[in-house]
């Protein structure tokens, strides 16, 4: 086999790489290899843990699999296939959505369940705010969801969605369509108001 | 304009504790803002909204934090992102990502990479072997910089990462150790697999398994969840002062029974470095790990043990490669790497006054 770049030497590397999502392979020779800089690329152990936890997911149960089938995180559209695919997740709302994959596999590759290190000053502080919001937003929490911080996935959700409002605002507005723009504010406006102090 | 050129992290200078074999320490603490997307998938707008409030927290840290710049991926050529990666201020991927930036303290001992495959990845990178130090300084820069970002968190969960294999403490250290005793003695391979059930990844720098080119290799934890960030900082400590015992026993085996073969393989590495006129990236690794040997096992006592270090980075391709400029071609490179290294060991001998 030939290297793919120069199509001279032999190729000793087999180089896999996950970019964006996307996945690429390619065989390089030594040289090629070095001067793209894809020998110091095996210096990540994570991007093997997520060949791992892809295949652990492709390779998952037929039970895990149904249990959530056609998932997608509410908040960032990410699709449990491609999550599967890719071993990434999209925002902090897709560990809410996805828990119930994500609490074995991660027993699998961590070798624990829990958190037990630090915790961040700000997360202590928001965390009332986050349980009186959760009572506010309209859509109550899913059946069966066992959050141990509650309401944090309604907020979090919330959140992303205040983005993505934002994004769409600022398109509007480079479109000079003013008027979706505006109305694009209100809403904002009226989730960041019940996210924060209850005033909707 | 950024000029990487002119970075040297304390790691290349070749001091710390145990330096003569965990040439350097890096810990990195993964971290994602709440309420925006995480880097996977982001559009434009939100790569840019992330870098803007990340560059604020960062202007706005304490002076006694010392002097930070930020380094945007698109505004770097190739070769000079690559000479960041080659000096492990950042790593392969934010080259990569052209939505991509870096923080840079003045000292290069922190970095803090932003829009990578998390919102924030705060670096700490000291010579030698100190997890705990690395520890001690990435954690006062996240503290810092979560008085102003909120951080995506949960209470099961942790810090919340766009891999799951990161959550958690979001913590990994790694040691780079220089272990050319273990693998002249066929204790690598064994001792390897051994770390392995101890939650501790082994990888070469260059190349694979133990049979690493220039037998450099990464020790890193491989869990960042279930435990405390000192817990994982301690164990990796004592895990790696092992291998340097390990290393250092096997030093003493090999120069009390192989010491012709080994002051041989040091000798023609020697000769070979100071008057070879095209020397390969790979060869040059191999070669610089056996001048370092000589050096440590004092069969070169005039030469001093930073030129191992440096040479090491200088002679990677990036580095060269902007050094080659227009006529970059693989020849002219080995041609410039050659050059390099018989002017640096030249000049280091005039220094310790040899000839
Ligand atoms: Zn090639
Ligand atoms: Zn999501």
């Amino acid at each position: 086999m030939t290297c793919d770049n120069c199509h001279q030497r032999p190729a000793k590397y087999h180089v896999t790489r996950v970019v964006n999502g996307e996945r690429s392979e390619e065989d390089l020779c030594e040289e090629c290899a070095l001067q793209r800089g894809e020998l110091a690329m095996q210096l990540q152990p994570s991007a093997a843990i997520h060949d791992l936890l892809a295949g652990l997911l492709e390779g998952a149960k037929p039970s895990l699999r149904q249990q959530e089938p056609q998932q997608q995180c509410p908040a960032c559209g990410l699709a449990r296939a491609e999550f599967a695919r890719t071993g990434l997740l999209g925002c902090e709302a897709c560990y809410t959505t996805f828990a119930e994959t994500l609490r074995p596999l991660v027993r699998r590759v961590q070798g624990a369940g829990r958190h037990h290190g630090k915790v961040p000053a700000q997360a202590a502080a928001h965390a009332q705010d986050e349980a009186v919001a959760s009572e506010r937003l309209p859509g109550s929490a899913a059946p069966g969801r066992t959050a141990t911080t509650p309401g944090s996935a309604e907020t979090a959700t919330a959140r992303m969605k205040i983005g993505g409002l934002r994004e769409q605002m600022q398109a509007a507005i480079a479109a000079e369509d003013f008027e979706r723009a505006a109305a694009l504010r209100d809403r904002i406006r009226a989730l960041e108001g019940r996210s924060r102090d209850g005033h909707a | 304009m950024a000029t990487p050129e002119r970075v040297v992290p304390g790691w290349m200078t070749g001091g710390g504790p145990a330096a003569d074999i965990a040439l350097s320490t890096r810990l990195r603490l993964a971290r994602n803002l709440a309420g925006e997307p995480f880097p996977p998938r982001q559009d434009g707008t939100a790569a840019s909204r992330v870098l803007q409030r990340v560059g604020a927290a960062v202007a706005a840290l304490p002076q006694d934090h010392g002097a930070y710049r930020i380094v945007r991926m698109a505004d770097l050529e190739g070769p000079d992102r690559q000479t960041l990666v080659e000096q492990h201020l950042i790593s392969p991927l934010l080259a990569l990502r052209a939505t991509g930036a870096v923080a840079l303290r003045a000292d290069e001992s922190v970095s803090i990479m932003i829009n990578e495959e998390d919102h924030l990845r705060i670096q700490a990178l000291l010579p030698g072997l100190q997890c705990a130090e690395a520890l001690r300084v990435a954690d006062a820069v996240d503290d810092a910089l979560n008085a102003s970002l909120e951080y995506a968190f949960s209470e099961e969960w942790g810090y919340l990462a766009a891999s799951p294999a990161n959550v958690g403490t979001g913590l990994r250290a790694s040691v780079m150790m220089h272990l050319p005793g273990l693998v002249l003695a066929g204790q690598a391979a064994p001792l390897f697999s051994n770390l392995a059930q101890m939650g501790v990844v082994v990888r070469g720098l260059h190349g694979e398994g133990s049979a690493a080119v220039g037998n450099l290799f990464q020790i890193s934890n491989q869990v960042s969840l279930g435990l405390a960030e000192e817990e994982i900082a301690t164990s990796l400590q004592a895990i790696g002062r092992q291998v340097v015992d390990r290393e250092r026993s096997a030093r003493e085996w090999l120069f009390a029974n192989r010491r012709t073969q080994i002051e041989d393989r040091v000798a023609r590495a020697y000769g070979l470095l100071t008057n070879a006129r095209l020397v390969p990236s790979a060869e040059a690794a191999a070669l610089l790990s056996d001048l370092r040997l000589g050096i440590d096992l004092h069969v070169l006592p005039h030469l001093d043990p930073s030129l191992f270090n440096e040479l090491l980075v200088r002679t990677r391709p990036a580095f060269l490669q902007a050094a080659a400029g227009d006529q970059d071609h693989p020849a002219v490179r080995d041609a410039l790497r050659a050059t390099l290294i018989r002017q640096r060991i030249a000049q280091a001998e005039r220094r310790s006054g040899k000839d």
